[in-house]
């Protein structure tokens, strides 16, 4: 799933998309904050300035209205207290002008008020007033005070009274432009009164929650802070939205980006994946004759355009090897019968015909001769063979013309068989020369023996001779027994190999004929106090087999077993497994060095063993290995040691 | 008794000539003043008496005071306008115009050199020092 190119897509897209936004979402919030707060509060700052001048520009202003106001000449009626029409109706007039609540009073120079242009604020405190203004005192119940001496208009230096101007608190705030989201007011210092701290009550929105300008207030108010904010949450109302549109936007397109890796990996994929599919297809059933699936146009689709070509160069690769395979295996399997035919000859004019045969097969030559010199033609062929007749070199040549090569030949293939030939030819020689040998001798032997044992045998029957010639012609005619016997097997063991001994199989009844066997062997075993069992483990009666040869065998082994063993036991076991009979003969005898098992059967072998009296001729399990080979079965010789008893076991297919 | 002073009042009144009185501070050093130099002040030609820049006072134009004074001035009032008219382009205050009589009168008793003209009765109700007085 993570090694997915979907999810790797899908990753890609969102480390952009998330760093984009997060980018962007930063920049917001800092940057875009900070700056926009900076903005904000130099707004406000201007703002708060501009109304600051305003408030001092109007009290100027209502300063410069006081002053006029009292070098006015009416002002001298203060004197003459006559101010009931004319000063009287003048300052209302002027206040009602003035607007804002704006009031006037006048005292004498006593403090005594000669009038006010409104009783119902300051009245009928006007003393206290008085004395306020007379210490100076800018503030009075909720007013801004604001005075001036009145000197008669005929002598500037008589001082006829103080006119003094009351503004009500709230006059400033005109200066003050609160808008909808916007506030502005007034801190006065301290230690203001309650009145005038409670006409200039902030708002009710903590400073901390909003954006804020303050500034110090010029003379004439002094210690007092001039104040513009606005509430955060309306003065980043952009940035917010800017946040949530760009929030919006990134829910937006992470969906669409899904939708879009969903989309793009369906078109770029899938036919990746099939192809996948395809290649797995290909590596279960090995067919490589299937044909991709070409999606598209695109480099997918010539990724498995390339791939169908490779897949035909593949297949047409495959076919070749296969093609060559078949011709090496009908090469080899032409060799093997070559071989297996070669080692049938039993003659040197067998193998050289049965060569040239096969060689014509092999060929598909029609035009295969064996010559005694080699053919230098163009387009043919010569195989050398070589061998040693009576120790001199013959040389012979195959000579092959037109060959229709079906076959993997190659010049190692013909000189192998050259040399198998030759190998062939030669061991016939050497086989025919020594059996020839072997019979020879046999023969050339057997005749005197012949005789001698005629001769012997004729003297103790003629009862002619004393005792010590009877027991001498009884151990000569011993000796020539036994002689008899080596040359027979000697010519026997000759005889198989040179293949001379050809099997009689029939039918024969195992039973009996291991009875036979035991029968001839027990008077040996009971002269020597062995036991002698058999056992017939299966069902077996007829076995297709030659019973002579079988039975020569089995005497053999049992002859063995009886000479090798001192005392104890020979056991014979028949039994059949899987398809075959199995004659195990088995002795409690002095047994057979591990080391001496394999060289068990070669020819005239004999195991040199002190606790042994006994003697042979070390042909007998050579000669019986080799008949029990001709009767198409196996021999196994087993002991686990000296003393420890062997075992022989025959086994014959059934 | 109370109707014997009514008449013997309103038998004054009636018979009695209108007099006017021309006062002053009654602390200042002006004891005297004679009808020329009181014409010369009202006509705006002279504005010191005794070295002080004396404060004139008038009553307002219509009133019966003002023009008895004018009269016992012995002057026009269109060539007194004209008089101050003059004086007003030389830098001087025309006399100052008060409402009634008892203003001019509280004036007159706040301003040390005022002078200003006035019922002789209120004059000395008033405790003002009259310097002048006028017959018709």
């Amino acid at each position: 799933m993570i090694n997915s190119m979907r999810f790797k897509l899908l990753l890609a897209f969102s480390i952009i998309l998330t760093a984009g936004f997060i980018t962007t979402w930063l920049i917001l919030s800092r940057y875009e904050t900070h700056k926009l707060t900076e903005e904000i509060v130099n707004r406000l700052h201007i703002e708060a300035i501009e109304s600051a001048d305003d408030i001092v520009r109007n009290l100027e202003e209502l300063k410069k209205e006081l002053l006029f106001l009292s070098t006015l000449d009416v002002m001298d009626d203060i004197i003459a207290h006559d101010v009931d029409i004319r000063i009287e109706s003048y300052l209302k007039k002027r206040a009602a002008d003035l607007g804002y609540g704006i009031e006037f009073v006048l005292f004498n120079a006593n403090g005594k008020e000669i009038l006010t242009t409104s009783r119902k604020n300051i009245a009928p405190d006007s003393n206290s007033l008085f004395s306020a203004v007379a210490d100076g005192k800018s503030i009075f119940k909720g007013f801004y005070i604001i005075s001036t001496q009145v000197h008669a208009s005929f002598d500037k230096n008589l001082n006829i009274g103080r006119l003094v101007m009351l503004i009500p608190l709230q006059y400033f705030k005109r200066s003050l432009h609160e808008t909808g989201d916007k506030f502005a007011w007034l801190l006065p210092p301290e230690n203001s009164d309650k009145t005038t701290k409670e006409i200039f009550s902030a708002p009710n929105e903590k400073l901390d929650d909003m954006i804020y300008a303050s500034i110090p207030m010029a003379s004439p108010l002094y210690g007092w802070k001039l104040i513009y904010a606005v509430k955060k949450d309306d003065a980043l109302q952009t940035v917010y939205f800017a946040k949530k549109i760009i929030f919006a936007t990134f829910i937006i397109m992470a969906v669409l980006m899904a939708i879009l890796t969903l989309m793009v990996e369906k078109q770029l994929l899938a036919p990746v994946r099939d192809l996948s599919k395809f290649v797995k297809r290909i590596i279960e059933t090995n067919n490589y004759k299937l044909k991709p699936p070409i999606p598209s146009n695109d480099e997918v689709g010539d990724l498995a355009k390339s791939f169908a070509f490779l897949m035909e160069r593949t297949d047409e690769a495959l076919t070749k090897i296969e093609e060559q395979n078949l011709r090496h295996m009908k090469t080899l399997e032409a060799l093997m019968t070559f071989l297996e035919e070669m080692a049938a000859a039993k003659s040197v004019d067998e193998a050289i015909e049965t060569a040239t045969n096969r060689i014509r097969l092999m060929t598909g030559s029609k035009e295969v001769s064996v010559t005694e010199s080699a053919n230098r033609e163009d387009g043919s062929l010569s195989i050398r063979i070589l061998y040693e007749k009576r120790e001199v070199p013959v040389y012979k040549y195959i000579n092959v013309r037109e060959i229709n090569d079906t076959l993997a030949m190659t010049d190692r293939v013909y000189e192998s068989i050259g040399r198998i030939v030759s190998a062939q030819i030669e061991r016939l020689y050497l086989l025919k020369s020594k059996t020839s040998f072997f019979s020879g001798l046999s023969h050339e032997l057997k005749t005197p023996l012949g005789s001698i044992l005629t001769l012997a045998q004729l003297l103790i029957g003629s009862g002619k001779c004393g005792e010590k010639e009877m027991e001498s012609l009884a151990r000569i005619e011993h000796s020539a027994q036994y002689l008899l016997h080596i040359i027979n097997d000697i010519l026997m063991l000759a005889k198989a190999d040179a293949g001379e001994i050809k099997p009689h199989i029939q039918k024969c009844d195992i039973r009996s004929l291991i009875g036979e066997c035991i029968e001839i062997i027990e008077p040996l075993a009971k002269a020597k106090n062995l036991s002698l069992e058999t056992l017939f483990l299966d069902q077996c009666k007829n076995i297709p087999t030659d019973p002579k040869l079988l039975r020569m065998v089995i005497i053999n082994f049992l002859a063995n077993s009886v000479k090798f063993t001192k005392k104890g036991y020979i056991k014979v076991a028949v039994s059949e497994n899987e398809g075959n009979l199995r004659i195990e003969i088995k002795d409690s005898g002095i047994g057979i060095s591990k080391e001496n098992l394999d060289k068990l059967f070669d020819e005239f072998f004999r195991e040199y063993r002190e606790d042994s009296s006994e003697h042979g001729t070390g042909i007998g399990l050579a000669l019986s290995k080799k008949i029990v080979e001709i009767l198409g079965g196996r021999l196994k010789i087993f002991s686990e040691g000296e003393g420890k008893g062997a075992s022989a076991t025959i086994t014959l297919p059934l | 008794m109370k109707a014997i002073f009514l008449l013997i009042l309103s038998i004054s009144l009636l018979t009695a000539e209108i007099r006017l009185a021309v006062v002053t501070n009654p602390y200042n050093s002006i004891d005297r003043i004679d009808r020329t130099t009181l014409k010369k002040l009202y006509t705006g030609k002279q504005f010191q008496l005794k070295g002080h820049k004396v404060l004139l006072i008038n009553l307002p134009y219509d009133h019966p005071v003002r023009i008895e004074f004018e009269n016992a001035l012995g002057t026009n009032r269109m060539s007194l306008k004209r008089c101050w008219h003059i004086a007003h382009y030389k830098g001087h205050r025309s006399p100052k115009v008060l409402k009634s009589q008892q203003a001019a009168a509280r004036m007159i008793k706040t301003i040390p050199y005022a002078i200003g003209y006035m019922e002789p009765s209120l004059a000395e109700r008033e405790g003002l020092k009259i310097i002048l007085r006028l017959d018709r």
